[in-house]
C-alpha cells in the first residue's frame, strides 16, 4: 500500500482504519516487521481506534418488599 | 524570571536538592546520510522514540507528560527550571563528528503530503504550549514516511512571532534523503538550504502557528511532519573518545530555562550512518 494510500484512509471513516490496523496487527502477529513508512501510520491508527472515546454503564437492580413483592 | 546571581547561588541550590539528574540513550536504526540533519526524537532508545502520530493535518502539542522526551524533573513552577549541564557521547567512531541542537518540541502538524500541489490547510485548535509569542520558534520538516527523492519545491504559510499572518517562507527543494526522521528542507546540494530549519521571510525571527503548506513545482510520494521547535544548545560530538559536555554557565554564559512539561530532542547532523550507533548521555537541571 502507498503512503498516499494510507493517509488516505487516516482521513477516512472509523471502518476503513480498523481494516488498515488489524491488517498492519495481523502481520506483527505473522513475524512480518512493519516498515519504517508504516510506523507513524500504525501507532497513529493505535491512538485512535483504542482510544476511550465513551463509557457505558449497565446496572440491574431488584427490590424486595416485606410482604415479598418483587420490583425489578 | 528567577535567575541566579553566581556559580556559588547555583552550587548552593544543588545542595538544597533543588537539582535533577538523569541519564538517556538513543540508538537511531536509520540509516542516516552526512551532512544530513537528522530528528533523534523518531530513533529507538530511554527514552522511546515517537513518532507525530497523530490525525492528518490537525495540530498537536507536544508535551514531556504525552509524548516523552528526555526527561529533566517534575513541574517547578512558580520556581523556575535551568539546564546547569547537558553530555552527549558515542558508542562508535562511526557518524562523527557530529554538531546537534537541544530543542524544546513544541507542536507538530502531522502527515503533509508531498504527492499533491493543492494548498494544504492546516488546523489550529491548539497553540503553543510554551513560548507562546513564538519568540525564536523555528519551523522543521520532518520525514515519516519516505520520499523518493523527486525534489519537489515547497513553501509554508505562517503567522510570525509578532502575530502577523500570511507570512511565506522561502521556497525550499525537498531532500533526496528519504529516511524517516531526515529533516527534509534540508538539501546537502541545493542552493535554498538553511538547515535544519525552515527559513523564514525576510524580517521574521520566530513562528506562532502554520497555516498551510504548498508543494510548488513536483510532488513526490512522501509524508512531511512540520514541527515548531525551539533551540535551546547547540554542541558538537568530536570523535568517540571526547564526550560533549556543556556546563552551561561557565562554558556558554547562558543557562536555557526549561519549562514545566517540556518536550526535549536532539538535532543531530552526522557525517554518515548512524544506524546501531549508541548515544549515551547526561543530564542536570536546577530550580530556584
Amino acid at each position: 500500500m502507498t503512503n498516499q494510500e494510507m493517509l488516505s484512509i487516516l482521513k477516512g471513516d472509523r471502518e476503513a482504519k480498523l481494516r488498515l490496523f488489524n491488517e498492519l496487527t495481523d502481520r506483527v502477529q505473522n513475524g512480518e516487521p512493519l516498515t519504517d513508512d508504516e510506523i507513524p501510520i500504525f501507532e497513529t491508527l493505535k491512538k485512535e481506534l483504542l482510544k476511550v472515546s465513551g463509557v457505558v454503564v449497565s446496572m440491574e437492580a431488584q427490590l424486595f418488599g416485606r410482604s415479598g413483592t418483587r420490583l425489578s | 524570571m528567577a535567575g541566579y546571581k553566581g556559580l556559588f547561588e547555583i552550587n548552593e541550590k544543588i545542595n538544597d536538592g533543588k537539582s535533577f539528574y538523569s541519564f538517556w540513550r538513543k540508538t537511531p536504526s536509520q540509516t542516516t546520510v552526512a551532512g544530513q540533519w537528522f530528528d533523534m526524537s523518531m530513533s529507538p532508545g530511554n527514552p522511546a522514540p515517537q513518532y507525530y502520530a497523530a490525525s492528518p493535518l490537525i495540530a498537536q502539542q507536544m508535551k514531556r507528560s504525552t509524548d516523552g522526551g528526555i526527561p529533566h524533573g517534575t513541574n517547578v513552577t512558580p520556581a523556575s527550571k535551568f539546564l546547569s549541564r547537558f553530555l552527549v557521547m558515542s558508542a562508535s567512531g562511526t557518524g562523527l563528528p557530529m554538531p546537534y541542537k537541544l530543542c524544546d518540541y513544541l507542536l507538530y502538524y502531522p502527515f503533509v503530503d508531498t504527492g499533491t500541489n493543492d494548498e494544504q490547510i492546516l488546523t489550529n485548535g491548539v497553540t503553543l504550549p510554551r513560548y507562546t509569542d513564538g519568540a525564536g520558534v523555528q519551523i522543521m520538516a520532518v520525514s515519516v514516511a519516505g520520499s523518493v527523492g523527486l525534489q519537489p519545491t515547497f513553501t509554508v504559510n505562517y503567522t510570525n512571532s509578532a502575530g502577523v499572518a500570511g507570512r511565506t517562507s522561502r521556497l525550499h527543494t525537498l531532500s533526496t534523503n528519504t529516511f524517516n526522521g531526515a529533516i527534509m528542507s534540508n538539501s546537502t546540494t541545493g542552493a535554498v538550504s538553511t538547515m535544519p530549519f525552515i527559513g523564514l521571510q525576510s524580517g521574521d525571527s520566530g513562528v506562532r502557528s502554520i497555516e498551510s503548506v504548498t508543494f510548488v513545482t513536483g510532488t513526490d510520494v512522501g509524508l512531511l511532519s512540520f514541527v515548531l521547535v525551539k533551540p535551546l544548545m547547540t554542541g558538537v560530538i568530536l570523535e568517540q573518545t571526547a564526550p560533549s559536555e556543556k556546563v552551561c554557565q561557565p562554558n556558554d554564559g547562558v543557562m536555557p530555562q526549561i519549562y514545566d512539561d517540556a518536550f526535549l530532542g536532539l538535532l543531530a547532523m552526522p557525517n554518515g550512518s548512524l544506524s546501531g550507533v549508541a548515544f549515551h548521555g547526561e543530564i542536570e537541571t536546577i530550580w530556584n
